[in-house]
């Protein structure tokens, strides 16, 4: 039973096997705008992700939202086998609350910004980061 | 396998370009919207979403079939076997979703048939602040042969929203060029895309539209939502081909077994666009060659859907080829 | 071909009676006690490996592995029993292997699986058929690398394959034959498979 469990543990046996970093991102997201309140998208990007011609800037992993620009403290697990290089935070807030980043018929001002989360690969990181760019998606952030 | 293919491609028997039968007549039919490519330069989550739609056994070594499926030669046995005289193939710069197919790739491909294959030119959006100025330099340059009449842009797949005038100066090339822009419009079923609106919704284009009069922008897929299997933007598409003379419209892939197996999506858009009165501005794509046998399975139940949706012959006719040879200046098939 | 016939010019008959031919015991399951049987089968997509043999009461243990394009591999032991043993045969078998997948879509994976097996066996030509459900489980694994150690979380899938296949197998003397068949399994349901051809050959009766 014991070559089993070590076995199992190597993960012989899967079909496959992905590796993943979980990082707690806390600090302060602020907005230049004089609307506070909504809900504050939040999402994660490789800085870079690919080689050669498939090689990309603000590679998306994942996304949640928090309540209001203000305290944050959100966690990620970050795939760490695909070879991305750094990690940034965007961020944009929902200001109108129709859940769209400057809809055709909505707030064409909505606030965005992005931070890059240093060091990388880290488990916790702070970060400050002031939404003050209008209708900017993340891919607008290539660092 | 690799080599078995194309071997049974040549061998087929596989009629010459006929047009396709309708209502008693036999229309010349252009597909817009192929695509050809190097497996190697597909993003290997997209590879693996082609690979399992293959049919066993071909998906454990796909980039045999890939290969001959999209290859000019290959491309060229599909268009054969479908009775289709010219068709589109798309340069393609999207490495967060399907790849990258490059413009010199594409031009190259249009060299084995130029009068049967029309190329369109992309360009790479990732890094725009940085390689923005180079890239239009190079969109530029690509338009300059002969070959590439048309761009194909996807902002789903490239990730720049439609409303972002950052990227204006691709539609003034274009414009310049006298050459169509195909965009892909909806959400795209392919892993990597960007499913908000702002990349998706053409309602999104239409301040770049009213900005350039003289650009030609052809929506395609008709603003379908692939990922919840829905109309979607159907009727912001057929209002912008009705209010604006330089928006067309294109059907591709909704129609598909995959997409639509009980064939209602295609006969609804097929309807919508006659009874918004713009078939004159329809122009037909398939989104192949996908797999063996697609490209000729997709004009079928494109026939169909225009048969049950009450197209005449001349309607039918316009947005086989007619449409097409109109807006890219090129002689109608079979006309003089 | 010819030359392979002619060396069956004694032709032995597929009779169920002892002893059990082996292109009737690879094929339809079950040979004579002590008795050795194997077989081999070459085709598009599929190749095939097969050593059995016999123990009393017509149980029949196994080796065998599969392959497809040689990229979708299956080794496996078993057994199989003959249910009816005369002019038609009829068996049933149970496998318990490992798929492993390489390629774009590479997967592994214990797997087990039932079949049945039935043929007609007069003269020297055995036309049979064999129809057979395999199972596969399939772990995908993800290992998170946190502050306070290591989380793993596996996600079970289960993979369905049906498997099929159809014949003749044709007696080449007492200990040697072939067979054509065509392959008509059903990979990973429900998506699309092509039906795939062989070409087998079987050799035994040695104790």
């Amino acid at each position: 039973m014991r070559w089993m469990a070590l076995v199992s543990s190597l993960g012989i046996g899967c079909s496959s096997i992905t590796n993943e970093k979980r990082v707690r991102i806390d600090g302060r997201i602020d907005t230049t705008d004089d609307l506070p309140g909504g809900v504050t998208y939040v999402s994660v990007h490789h800085a870079w992700l690919g080689e050669g011609l498939l090689r990309h800037p603000m590679a998306f992993i994942d996304a949640t939202t928090v309540e209001q620009p203000g305290d944050l403290d959100v966690t990620f697990d970050i795939p760490m086998d695909a070879g991305g290089e750094g990690l940034v935070l965007y961020a944009w807030h929902d200001r109108d609350g129709d859940g769209v980043l400057c809809s055709i018929d909505g707030d064409r001002g909505e606030r965005t910004g992005a931070v890059a989360v240093t060091p990388w690969p880290t488990y916790s990181a702070t970060v400050e980061l002031t939404l003050a760019v209008p209708c900017a998606g993340p891919e607008t952030f290539a660092p | 396998m690799r080599r078995i293919i194309p071997i049974l491609l040549a061998f087929g028997c596989a009629p010459p370009p006929e047009g396709a039968p309708y209502k008693g007549a036999t229309l010349p039919v252009t597909d817009v919207h192929l695509h050809t490519g190097d497996w190697a330069l597909i993003r290997g989550s997209t590879q693996r979403v082609l690979a399992g739609n293959f049919p066993f056994p071909f998906g454990l070594q796909p980039e045999g079939l890939a290969a001959s499926v999209l290859s000019a030669e290959g491309v060229l046995g599909e268009l054969d076997d479908a009775g289709i005289g010219r068709a589109g193939m798309f340069a393609v710069y999207a490495p967060r979703s399907v790849g990258v197919a490059t413009n010199a790739f594409i031009d190259e491909a249009a060299r084995t048939d130029p009068d049967r294959l029309i190329g369109f030119a992309s360009l790479s959006v990732d890094d725009w602040a940085r390689q923005g100025d180079a890239q239009l330099e190079a969109l530029d340059l690509a338009l300059s042969s002969p070959r590439m009449r048309g761009v194909k842009l996807a902002h789903a797949h490239q990730h720049f929203r439609m409303d972002d005038p950052r990227y204006w100066a691709i539609y003034e090339i274009a414009a310049a060029h006298a050459a169509p822009i195909y965009l892909h419009t909806g959400t795209s079923p392919f892993p990597g895309t960007q499913a908000e609106p702002p990349y998706t919704d053409p309602a999104y284009l239409e301040p770049a539209i009213q900005a350039h009069p003289d650009t030609v922008f052809i929506l395609g897929h008709l603003g379908h939502d692939f990922i919840r299997d829905e109309t979607g933007e159907l009727a912001t598409a057929v209002r912008l081909a009705a209010s604006y003379p330089n928006v067309y419209l294109e059907p591709s892939a909704l129609g598909s077994a995959g997409s639509d197996p009980d064939e209602v999506f295609l006969p609804e858009a097929m309807e919508a666009v006659r009874e918004g009165g713009v078939t004159d501005k329809m122009i037909y794509g398939s989104d192949g060659p996908q797999s063996p046998g697609f490209v000729g399975r997709y004009l079928e139940r494109t026939l169909r859907a225009m048969e049950s949706s009450g197209y005449t012959i001349e309607e039918a006719a316009a947005t086989l080829d007619g449409n097409f040879a109109r807006v890219f200046g090129l002689p109608a098939l079979g006309g003089d | 071909m010819l030359g392979l016939l002619a060396v069956g010019s004694t032709a032995a008959a597929l009779s169920a009676a002892p002893p059990i031919h082996p292109t009737a015991a690879v094929l339809t399951g079950g040979s004579d006690p002590g008795v050795w049987d194997t077989g081999l089968a070459a085709g598009f997509p599929w190749h095939r490996v097969r050593a059995q043999r016999g123990l009393r009461n017509g149980w029949t243990p196994f080796v065998e592995t599969s392959a497809a394009l040689l990229t979708r591999w299956r080794p496996a032991v078993g057994v199989s029993l003959p249910w009816i043993n005369r002019v038609w045969r009829l068996s049933g078998e149970a496998t318990l292997g490992w798929l492993e997948q390489g390629g774009t879509l590479s997967e592994r994976g214990p797997s087990a699986s039932l079949a049945m097996t039935m043929g007609r066996t007069r003269g020297v030509v055995l036309p049979y058929l064999h129809a057979g459900s395999e199972h596969t489980l399939h772990i995908d694994r993800v290992i998170i690398d946190t502050a306070a150690g290591d989380v793993i979380e596996d996600a079970p899938r289960h993979g369905w394959t049906l498997t099929g296949a159809l014949g003749l197998g044709i007696a080449l003397g007492g200990r040697w034959g072939l067979d054509v068949g065509l392959d008509l399994p059903w990979v990973n349901v429900p998506k699309v498979s092509l039906p795939g051809v062989h070409l087998g050959l079987q050799f035994g009766g040695a104790r």
